[in-house]
């Protein structure tokens, strides 16, 4: 297949060598949606298909077979007019995250070519880096042509394209008519530039919107972004259009994240019998973190990734990781982060392959011994195992810390982020007296909670508030503290200035309200509870 | 049946002749000597069953410290309460947290909550900054599910070097079955580290923690009647936190109940009648009459100042 597809190879007239430095392969997999919800559902790929999403309170049409698509039903139309077109048609959700499922163990798979493979976060597609790899298989073309021949006995469509880098390997994969046989387009910008201006401006990705506002403006191709500078597309279309145009391009980094890559260490052990059970799951998990450790310390070595894995007798392959926050190697941690693990196999015929892999691996030099060893810095790694612990069992997102973000509007002057990705440059700034600062609620309702009040003049504080289902006699109250949208944000065209208040109330609750809307601008103003201080 | 409850007053006289058991003393007392010599040996006694000494989290309140032996013990489950939409408890948490910062100044808190409460709202970085805690120094665990917040909590109790732990139980408390057992979970957790540990939420059944508090904002009209004639004049523009705290059950038996105020400056509980005799230094913290918020909002407003209100200016409208 790939001696008829279109290869072109630039070589240096001087050298022979070739000029790219890197290579990308590109595999666009469009039938995979519709080929798991056959294999899940049993039905036939020749059959009429559709998988819908739900849109703006619709189900619409996602994919379609080639039957369904043959009969005139086309993507966004409504579920209801398939139906009434085509009767017996197949329905089904779509489901993104068995997809990305599905594309992560193609990525996985494809390891068998590169280190380097990836998922595209975007399409339905994943690529590998062939830089450096591809001359193990006799080139490029015959990776392609390997990869054609495993696929089709499985019956996956594939579209693929090599670039120099990945944005171009994608372009070329949706759009270049001849990747149902392969492109392999390496190192000439000339000609891969010349091929790219021909492609529509979908090729970039972008928003509706955007995509809109270029055609109003006789941009259709990628060609005529060409004689147009970056900044004047920057001021007319926005900064969006311009990163992923540089992309395109090749003059801005693109390099996509690769999945987990190859451990440096890992046992594994094939057993002899089906392991089955809870309690032999726990001695095998036991049995390997004891070797995985000791495996680290002959090493000198420490890991902040691991990932625990078995291959049952049916053939399923399960994974679980385990992270640390910092790199580590002690039997007794790596026992305590994975004492649930061994609930979570589901292996209904016994287990006949496991491994356990560390990742991210940094060295470590042999501990000597408790003896004078800073008692504060050991609290200070049992508190991050056991903030490790927790967010192995609940999940990296579940915990968390604040950092300050310097905004008037108090919902964004804090943010609450994933403890890895809590910088500590945006810490709180200590030195300002409370006193001096302005009054802001200890606890926040959030949306803020809509009241009735009544008040002696448009402009005053509230004397008596209704909220909750209950009236409060108001007895003194300070303000108001105006706080208007930033003006420049578009997200905020429709908020209105508010004026804020603290208010007492008759039992002692201090309360944070505000009024939405501004009287002397002739607005409509109406009245909210935003927190309650202590 | 005599009531058990002895309520220590503010000046630390016992309001009861009732010992601990609700039963009256014995007609033979001991003498003065002979029961130190015995309790002596009784503290020596549990001291060696319990192998290790318990510290113990002072609140600056003396009914509340005598009552408690010293103050909030470590290694022990603390209940607060207080009714939806007052900040009162979370303020009181806070603190008697920031005196516990001042003893383990680096250590982090862990703070279990769900990130969105819609009946006591979510803390607010900045509210934490004007009680004069620092909030980088508060890990949050968000989790929407009470269950595993309390796992979460239950972790975090065993770990030592933690100033201290607060988890909020929403309605798992209504449970009566799951909340006792998730207590014996919790006591038992706390020995195994060294931190205080608070549960925070409504009203819920007190058995298993070491103690239980009852805590809510303090209405004006008593503190107008608590505070003394010279700091009458003063009180409506005074903003600092004041809670009518009530320490409704301990293991130890003995029960207080007191009026407080908490200075963010100082970081000191302190009784509401001390409000008057502290130093002009300190409770010039009551923020002049331009009002709370005249310096940061002079910025953002048209030319206009903020104004103090007080009950006679807002009342005409409201009767």
């Amino acid at each position: 297949m790939a001696a008829e597809s279109l290869v072109y190879h630039g070589r240096d007239a001087s050298t022979g060598r070739r000029k790219s430095a890197r290579e990308y392969l590109y595999l666009y997999l469009p039938d995979l949606p519709l080929r798991q919800a056959c294999i899940e559902k049993g039905w036939q790929m020749e059959g009429a298909i559709g998988l819908y999403s739900r849109h703006q309170h619709t189900d619409r049409l996602v994919y379609l077979s080639l039957l369904a698509g043959k009969a005139g039903l086309s993507a966004g139309m409504g579920v209801a007019d398939a139906k009434a077109r085509l009767p017996d048609i197949c329905l089904a959700e779509v489901r993104p995250e068995q997809d990305r499922l599905c594309l992560e163990k193609l990525a996985r798979w494809a390891w068998r070519y590169s280190p380097r493979t990836g998922i595209d976060e975007t399409g339905y597609g994943i690529w590998i880096d062939m830089t450096g790899t591809s001359h193990l298989y006799g080139g490029i073309e015959q990776v392609i042509a390997d990869i054609y021949r495993r696929l089709s006995c499985l019956n996956i469509s594939v579209y693929c394209a090599a670039a120099p880098y990945y944005s171009a390997a994608r372009a070329l994969a949706y759009y270049h008519p001849l990747a149902r046989k392969g492109v392999v387009l390496l190192s000439s910008r000339h000609v891969l530039m010349q091929i790219l201006s021909e492609f529509p401006l979908s090729v970039l990705w972008l928003e509706e919107g955007v995509v809109q506002a270029l055609s109003q403006a006789g941009l259709r191709r990628i060609g005529h972004l060409q004689p147009l500078s970056y900044t004047q597309l920057a001021i007319r279309f926005g900064p969006e259009l311009v990163q992923k145009w540089a992309m395109l391009s090749g003059n801005r980094d693109d390099t996509p994240t690769a999945i987990g890559s190859v451990p440096a260490l890992w046992v594994s052990h094939s057993w002899p019998e089906p392991l089955a059970g809870l309690e032999s799951w726990q001695q095998m998990t036991d049995q390997m973190i004891k070797e995985i450790a000791d495996m680290l310390l002959k090493a000198e070595m420490a890991a902040s990734c691991f990932e625990l894995g078995w291959q049952t007798s049916d053939g399923t392959i399960g994974r679980l990781y385990f992270n640390l926050s910092r790199p580590g190697r002690r039997r007794d941690i790596l026992s305590r982060l994975m004492a649930g693990a061994a609930e979570h196999i589901d292996a209904e015929f016994g287990l006949d392959y496991s491994w356990l892999q560390a990742h991210k691996l940094a060295a470590e030099l042999p501990e000597t011994g408790w003896l004078g060893t800073d008692p504060s810095s050991l609290q200070s790694q049992q508190i991050d195992h056991v903030l490790d612990i927790l967010a192995a069992r609940l999940g990296t997102d579940k915990v968390q810390r604040v950092t300050h973000h310097s905004c008037w509007q108090i919902n964004d002057s804090m943010v609450y982020q994933p403890l890895a990705d809590a910088h500590a440059d945006k810490s709180w700034d200590m030195a300002v007296p409370a006193y001096l600062t302005a009054p802001r609620p200890l606890r926040l309702f959030e949306p803020a909670e809509p009241v009735y009040v009544v008040a002696l003049l448009p402009d005053h504080p509230p004397a008596m508030l209704r909220w909750r289902r209950k009236n409060w006699q108001i007895i003194r109250a300070t303000g108001p503290e105006r706080i208007g949208p930033r003006w420049w944000d578009a997200d905020q065209k429709g908020i209105k200035t508010r004026d804020y208040y603290r208010v007492e109330t008759g039992d002692g609750r201090r309360l944070w309200v505000y009024r939405e809307g501004l009287p002397e601008r002739g607005e409509t103003a109406e009245w909210f509870v935003h927190g309650c201080f202590a | 049946m005599a009531q058990a409850r002895d309520y220590i007053l503010a000046d630390g006289q016992t309001d009861s002749h009732l010992d601990k058991m609700g039963k009256a003393p014995c007609s033979m007392p001991l003498s003065a000597g002979d029961k130190s010599d015995k309790f002596a040996c009784l503290k020596q006694k549990i001291a060696a069953e319990q192998g290790k000494e318990i510290g113990y989290l002072a609140t600056n309140i003396p009914c509340f410290d005598q009552a408690l032996s010293g103050g909030l013990a470590y290694q022990h489950v603390h209940l607060i309460t207080t009714a939806y939409g007052d900040a009162a408890a979370t303020g009181f948490i806070l603190a008697l947290l920031r005196a516990q910062i001042q003893q383990r100044p680096n250590a982090p808190i862990i703070w279990c909550s769900p990130r969105f409460s819609s009946q006591y709202g979510h803390l607010c970085a900045e509210g934490m900054l004007a009680m004069g805690i620092n909030p980088g120094q508060i890990i949050f665990i968000h989790d929407s599910h009470p269950a595993r917040l309390l796992s979460a909590f239950e972790e975090a109790l065993q770990t030592t070097g933690i100033a201290g732990v607060v988890a909020e139980y929403g309605l798992l408390a209504e449970k009566s079955d799951q909340w006792l057992r998730w207590a014996q979970r919790l006591r038992r957790a706390a020995r195994a580290g060294d931190n205080p540990g608070f549960l925070l939420g409504p009203s819920a059944t007190s058995t298993g923690f070491e103690t239980s508090w009852s805590v809510a904002s303090l209405s004006a009209q008593k503190a107008r009647l608590q505070s003394q004639k010279d700091y009458l004049k003063d009180w409506q523009q005074d903003w600092r936190p004041r809670w009518s705290v009530c320490l409704t059950k301990s293991r130890k038996g003995y029960l207080a109940e007191a009026d407080i105020y908490y200075c963010p400056i100082s970081g000191r509980l302190s009784l509401l009648n001390d409000i008057a005799a502290e130093p002009p230094g300190q409770a010039s913290f009551a923020l002049p009459a331009a009002a709370s918020g005249a310096d940061f909002e002079a910025d953002f407003k048209d030319g206009r100042q903020p104004v103090s209100y007080l009950s006679s200016d807002l009342s005409s409208c409201a009767s």
